[in-house]
């Protein structure tokens, strides 16, 4: 069994982080169950239309990712929003933080092509702008979840027995509590910066990666191969990160793609809640700030919103797409 | 007596997990900057010395950290949890204002999303390669990725500029007319949006789900003895694998529940929906802790009951789940063999 | 006597999005009332497609190509499939391989018994209940009122393929196909259902397709056997007549691979000539050899094997075999 269909397997419970608002954790399962119905009872099913395998699986794991058509346009959508958040200013060098226009300037105008806020200030400057601090925190808190989660959960499925209850309790009361509920408590009280919202995202959203983890060590524990390290006389410590994890590791790395977009939906949702930092642009405060004129100037709003969603986008078809191509199962469709 | 004891020990699970957020809030004010009583001094505008040291004492915050623990505990476990002096209110009297309002939010929007995903879900999988399959697929994608407060932004702008059917702020209209129909109607016209909002990204979950869970289950052995039973096809889905195709989709509810609510604070304060989410939202603006923490506490009690709710729909649902078992676990499968 | 079935050069294809390749290639059966024809050969080569042919519950992609199956005298495969959905279940019904997914797992068992009587047979909820506590009974159920509202998870394995055969006697079937029914069974619970179906065959005068693998369950069940070999039917005849003379190599070779045949009917006769073991693999769907499918593995093929279409030999009384050297062979 490969390790992405194992990720199947591990029942529809959760893989993948929730993001803060909404559900994701079926998606690497979500995949239906390729030839269900058509695999013949009796006939063996791999005889037809047999092509040529290539040897070497990174190459074929590319090939197949590009041979996906949704998973390509994900990855074009992630590269021109990474070309644009950091060549942007070299393209497009406006201040975001000044005026260039009156307040609530109509998009495509002669100043500012997508529109000024109520400020003054450049709507397409500030989505530029705004994607560093947008970005960054979204991957540096899915890095926080993900090294929490895999942290807690290798060590629970490792050990198992007492360690597994406890951190499993921990798991299961982070997992009571709403996660964005508990960013937003966290970062009221310890007031908004950069760095309190990436660690607050980080802490309220490794529970999913921990279960996932989890599951992926008490199964891969079992193997034959582990055994035999055991047996060799390797140490808890090499056998959780040398030889157990390195095999979990593929629906992990679909699990901290997806964590990524979890993570900026959080940070947008923080900012637009006013929670974002203030002296910092990213997309959620763009929108937080301007909401209360969205009836007047529709622009300020949806702009910045439509690079959030495009973002997300192209990290859930990015991350379909290596879920995908990692599923053997699936191949042959 | 044994009978009680799974139920017995599920509610001391249940009584630790709450302790142990009421430890969490307490920690969180510990380290909050500034005590509670500079809070409500700044609150007051000011105090003299030998007020704030009256109100320390009076909140326990010259003993040690357990007494206050202890205090503290003790508090919430009576329903006090506190005064907000925004609001010139008990933070508990608040809450419970508040509460009806996200309830009938969320299940508004868990119904509509339960229906309407899972409807999408099937259709969708009785034509795997149709025009509506592709449909769902690329509506669950955008569903998932677009944050939720921004597509209640997007219809707020489409209902009140261009479409005016429905009100986009509130629960219910100012002046107040047309008797008790008609001010359920008022409050339902007004729900339409944020509970559609809310319900947009389950939608898409849910149809996605329940689309490969029921292409799953269109493959399993025992559909095809419904078919071979001579059973129409409505009668195969319906009537047999329904029930089966649901059950993951009743844990995912019941996994998603903390987000469902998480996302109702973000609805309700596009469409200033008068819930607890708003409120968690005007006490942020106000920095009201008291009244903050509060609503955490409430959120996992919630979530708690939701859990134990999908866990009774669950059994309910699938007859292999009985006794002490904990949601979201399937049935082994029964030995082999054994005796005819 | 009329014959409740009876197939005709049925073919069946499977179409893989390129072609369409054959899986069954030119089956001809036929089975009367009370008698039970066993289905042999390996997996894949095509026994169980011709049990689901026949129930008109082939797969997605799967068709049915060519030929008849004439149930009662009317053909099932050009029938509208509305007209067969009332035969099957009913007069035409089926047991599965695997009783442990075979049954829904949310229904009970008196449910899914009772399911079929009020489907077919226009019974209310309650009589269906009342025929599905008899239908218990009859499969030697214990505490049958008991297991009426029992959930499939909490029978065993034997007590689920009793479920099942129950579901599939219900409504008094012509014709009932049971596809490897005890292949997940202990050895013990097999006798049990094989001694079940026949008591309940002698009681109802239902012909029986027994679909296996397993000499054995034929010399035990079946009147008469076809066996089958890369979606072809390669001989066919009287049990007794099969496992005493088998004429095709591979039927030679399968008897071999399976010494337990010779606690049956077999075991009177001299033993077969012996070949071994049969080597290769059988040929995958697509892949079937031109002329003889059994040639590349047949230790008595010659090059007429390889280039000509072996003919049907006819070997005595309703024994027949597709074989260029069948006739050497059964007499040598």
């Amino acid at each position: 069994m490969s390790p992405a269909e194992a990720t199947r397997r591990s029942s529809v419970a959760p893989a993948v982080p929730a993001r803060p608002d909404a559900p994701a954790p079926e998606r690497p399962e979500a995949a239906p169950p390729a030839e269900a119905r058509a695999a013949p009872p009796a006939a063996p099913p791999e005889a037809p239309a047999d092509t040529p395998r290539p040897s070497n699986p990174a190459k074929e794991f590319v090939q197949v990712f590009l041979r996906n058509g949704t998973a390509v346009i994900g990855f074009v959508l992630l590269v021109l929003i990474a070309v644009m958040t950091f060549a942007g200013p070299a393209i497009y060098p406006v201040d975001p933080y000044t005026m260039v226009d009156l307040p609530f300037a109509e998009p495509f105008g002669p100043y500012a092509p997508l529109g000024t806020d109520y400020l003054g200030r450049d709507i397409l400057a500030g989505i530029i702008e705004g994607g560093r601090a947008t970005l960054t925190v979204g991957v540096t808190a899915a890095v926080l979840s993900v090294v929490i989660g895999i942290l807690v959960g290798a060590l629970a499925g490792y050990f198992g027995g007492w360690m597994d209850r406890s951190l499993m309790k921990v798991t299961e009361f982070f997992q009571i509590l709403p996660a964005l509920m508990l960013a937003m408590v966290l970062v009221t009280i310890f007031t908004a910066s950069l760095t309190t919202i990436t660690l607050a995202i980080g802490i309220v959203a490794w529970p999913q990666v921990a279960r996932l983890a989890r599951a992926e060590v008490m199964r891969i524990r079992k193997m034959d191969y582990v055994a035999a390290a055991t047996t060799a006389g390797a140490r808890d410590a090499y056998l959780i990160f040398r030889v157990i994890l390195p095999g979990a590791m593929p629906p992990l790395v679909v699990a901290a793609g997806l964590a990524v977009g979890t993570a900026i939906l959080f940070e947008a949702g923080l900012s637009f809640l006013g929670l974002g930092d203030p002296n910092t642009m990213s997309w959620g405060l763009i929108i937080g700030q301007n909401r209360n004129y969205l009836l007047d100037a529709w622009w300020t709003v949806t702009f910045p919103g439509l690079a959030i969603f495009l973002t997300v986008l192209g990290i859930s078809l990015v991350g379909d797409g290596i879920n995908d191509a990692l599923n053997p199962k699936l191949r042959r469709r | 007596m044994s009978r009680y004891l799974p139920a017995l020990s599920r509610l001391a699970q249940a009584l630790g997990l709450l302790l142990a957020v009421i430890v969490l809030n307490f920690l969180l004010i510990q380290l909050a900057p500034g005590d509670p009583v500079d809070v409500i001094v700044g609150e007051m505008g000011g105090a003299s010395e030998e007020v704030i040291a009256l109100m320390r004492a009076d909140y326990g915050l010259d003993k040690p950290v357990l007494t206050q623990l202890a205090i503290y505990v003790g508090k919430v476990a009576t329903g006090d949890f506190g005064y907000s002096y925004y609001f010139n209110q008990p933070v508990l009297t608040l809450i419970l204002q508040r509460l009806p309002a996200t309830i009938l939010l969320v299940l508004s929007a868990l119904s509509i999303a339960v229906l309407a995903g899972t409807l999408l879900g099937i259709f969708s999988a009785r034509r795997p390669k149709g025009l509506l399959s592709h449909a769902v697929t690329i509506f669950s994608l955008a569903g998932y990725s677009a944050p939720v407060f921004w597509t209640g932004l997007m219809l707020l702008i489409l209902f009140a500029n261009v479409w005016p059917i429905f009100p986009v702020s509130g629960m219910t209209n100012i002046r107040g007319s047309g008797g008790p129909v008609g001010a359920v109607l008022d409050v339902a016209h007004h729900l339409v949006l944020p509970a559609v909002t809310l319900a947009t990204i389950y939608i898409a979950s849910y149809s996605r789900l329940a689309r490969a869970s029921m292409l799953e289950v269109l493959g399993a052995d025992y559909i095809r003895t419904a078919r071979a039973k001579g059973l129409s096809e409505r009668r195969v889905v319906y009537g047999h694998a329904l029930r089966n195709a649901l059950i993951p989709v009743v844990t995912m509810v019941g996994l998603q529940f903390g987000q469902l609510f998480a996302g109702a604070v973000l609805v309700e304060t596009v469409f200033n929906w008068p819930g607890l989410g708003r409120l968690a939202y005007e006490s942020i603006l106000r920095r009201d802790y008291p009244t903050l923490l509060a609503i955490l506490f409430f959120s996992a009690v919630l979530v708690m009951v939701a859990n134990e709710l999908t866990d009774l729909a669950y059994r309910k649902i699938d007859p292999r789940i009985g006794g002490a078992s904990r949601r979201r676990r399937r049935a082994k499968p029964q030995p082999k063999g054994a005796s005819a | 006597m009329a014959p409740v079935l009876e197939i005709r050069d049925l073919q069946v294809g499977v179409d893989t999005g390129r072609e369409v390749l054959s899986v069954l290639d030119g089956i001809s059966l036929s089975l009367e009332p009370g008698r039970t024809i066993g289905i042999v050969g390996e997996s894949g080569c095509g026994k169980s497609m011709t049990a689901l042919a026949t129930m008109g519950l082939l797969p997605d992609r799967f068709a049915i190509t060519g030929g008849q199956i004439l149930f009662e005298g009317e053909d099932l495969a050009s029938m509208p499939d509305r007209q067969r959905r009332r035969l099957r279940g009913n007069a035409l019904s089926m047991i599965f391989q695997e009783p442990m997914t075979a049954l829904n797992p949310v229904l009970t068992v008196g449910r899914q018994i009772g399911e079929v009587l009020e489907l077919h047979q226009g019974l209310s909820g309650h009589e269906a209940r009342q025929r599905a506590l008899d239908m218990l009974r009859a499969v030697q159920i214990p505490a049958p009122e008991r297991r009426l509202d029992n959930y499939p998870h909490e029978l065993s394995g034997g007590m689920r393929q009793r479920v099942m055969i129950a579901i599939a006697l219900a409504c008094r079937p012509k014709l009932i196909i049971a596809d490897e029914p005890t292949t997940a069974l202990d050895v013990t619970v097999q006798a049990q259902i094989f001694r079940l179906l026949r008591e309940l065959q002698g009681e109802t005068d239902t012909a029986i397709m027994l679909i296996t693998h397993d000499l054995g369950a034929v010399a035990e069940m079946a009147d008469d056997v076809a066996v089958f070999y890369a979606g072809k039917c390669i001989e066919t005849g009287p049990v007794a007549q099969i496992l005493q003379h088998p004429s095709h190599p591979y039927t030679q070779g399968l008897m071999v691979c399976t010494p337990t045949m010779r606690l049956g009917a077999a075991a009177l006769a001299e033993s077969p000539p012996a070949l071994g073991e049969i080597a290769g693999i059988v040929p995958p769907v697509g892949r079937f050899p031109k002329a003889c499918r059994f040639a590349p593995r047949c230790p008595l093929a010659d090059d007429r094997c390889r280039t000509e279409d072996p003919p049907l030999r006819a070997l005595g009384a309703a024994h027949a075999a597709l074989c260029w050297k069948a006739e050497e062979e059964a007499f040598a």
